[in-house]
């Protein structure tokens, strides 16, 4: 076998496939999809930077709200007679900021949001 | 690239390309056509960092041989790739002969001589798209005509 006849081997070969049309429509119909999965996916990132944001900012505000309320708070704790009094304002200050936090996340992501 | 400029540069190269696969699944076109699907698919999803519209056929090919080598991965653990081909595939006793001499042939050598007297490419060209050196190359197309010369007589006889 020579250089030539494997040349004509391959030249003559011509295997049997699908129709021209008929790959280049699941190619389309396949690359449509694609596209549509990454316009959701760039959909749910941008949402979720959203709620992010929201998320944060409740948190920020209720935490600046729940600051200025310290002495009110600690005035409150004080007649509780409870152990730790100097740590307790903030304790209860952090765990409103987080509380309102996770809410505003959850609600935000809940079919209740308007986002 | 736009999927319309995409779907453009690949309506033109898709019959060669689905053929070099076709070759080397050994004849199994609709195998061929799904691996052909996915590295299009997989092209189209890193086509907007692709800067050489010159060497897109290349980069297509790579990306199919690719596809080619994962698929028989996935595929050795179960079944082995000659009783894979057992199975009768849509127009494969047209050329049954040269379906049996390439299926005993190593994929890369395979993939070699496939690249070079089907698709034309140069050496250097083959040695990007199999991503090894030219003299790599040389030797796998050398070795590749002896073990054809070989496998494809002892077919006919």
């Amino acid at each position: 076998m020579e250089e030539n006849e494997i040349k004509e081997l391959f030249a003559r070969f011509e295997p049997e496939m699908a129709p021209d049309f008929e790959f280049m429509n699941r190619l389309e119909q396949n690359l449509a999809s694609v596209e549509l999965i990454r316009q959701r996916s760039a959909q749910l990132r941008a949402r979720s930077r959203r709620v992010l944001l929201i998320a944060t900012c409740a948190g920020f505000l209720v935490g600046v709200l729940t600051t200025l309320a310290v002495p009110q708070i600690a005035a409150l704790l004080a007649a509780l007679h409870l152990p730790f009094q100097p740590l307790l304002p903030w304790l209860t200050v952090a765990a409103f900021t987080l509380f309102s936090s996770l809410s505003a996340y959850d609600f935000m992501n809940s079919d209740y949001s308007l986002l | 690239m736009t999927r319309e400029q995409f779907i453009k540069h690949v309506e033109g190269n898709q019959k060669a390309f689905r053929r070099f696969l076709a070759a080397l699944c050994c004849g199994d076109s609709a195998l061929a056509d799904d691996i052909a699907q996915e590295a299009l698919i997989k092209a189209y999803l890193s086509s907007d960092g692709f800067q050489c519209p010159e060497k897109f056929n290349a980069w297509i090919y790579r990306i199919g041989y690719n596809c080619f080598l994962n698929h028989r991965r996935t595929l050795r653990p179960s079944v082995s790739y000659d009783q894979a081909l057992d199975v009768p595939a849509e127009g494969r006793a047209d050329n049954e002969e040269l379906y049996a001499a390439l299926n005993r042939l190593p994929e890369k050598e395979r993939t070699a001589l496939l690249l070079f007297y089907m698709e034309g490419y140069a050496v250097k060209e083959i040695a990007e798209i199999l991503a090894t050196s030219v003299d790599a190359v040389k030797q796998l197309l050398s070795r590749g005509r002896t073990h054809l010369k070989e496998k494809y007589g002892r077919e006919r006889d």
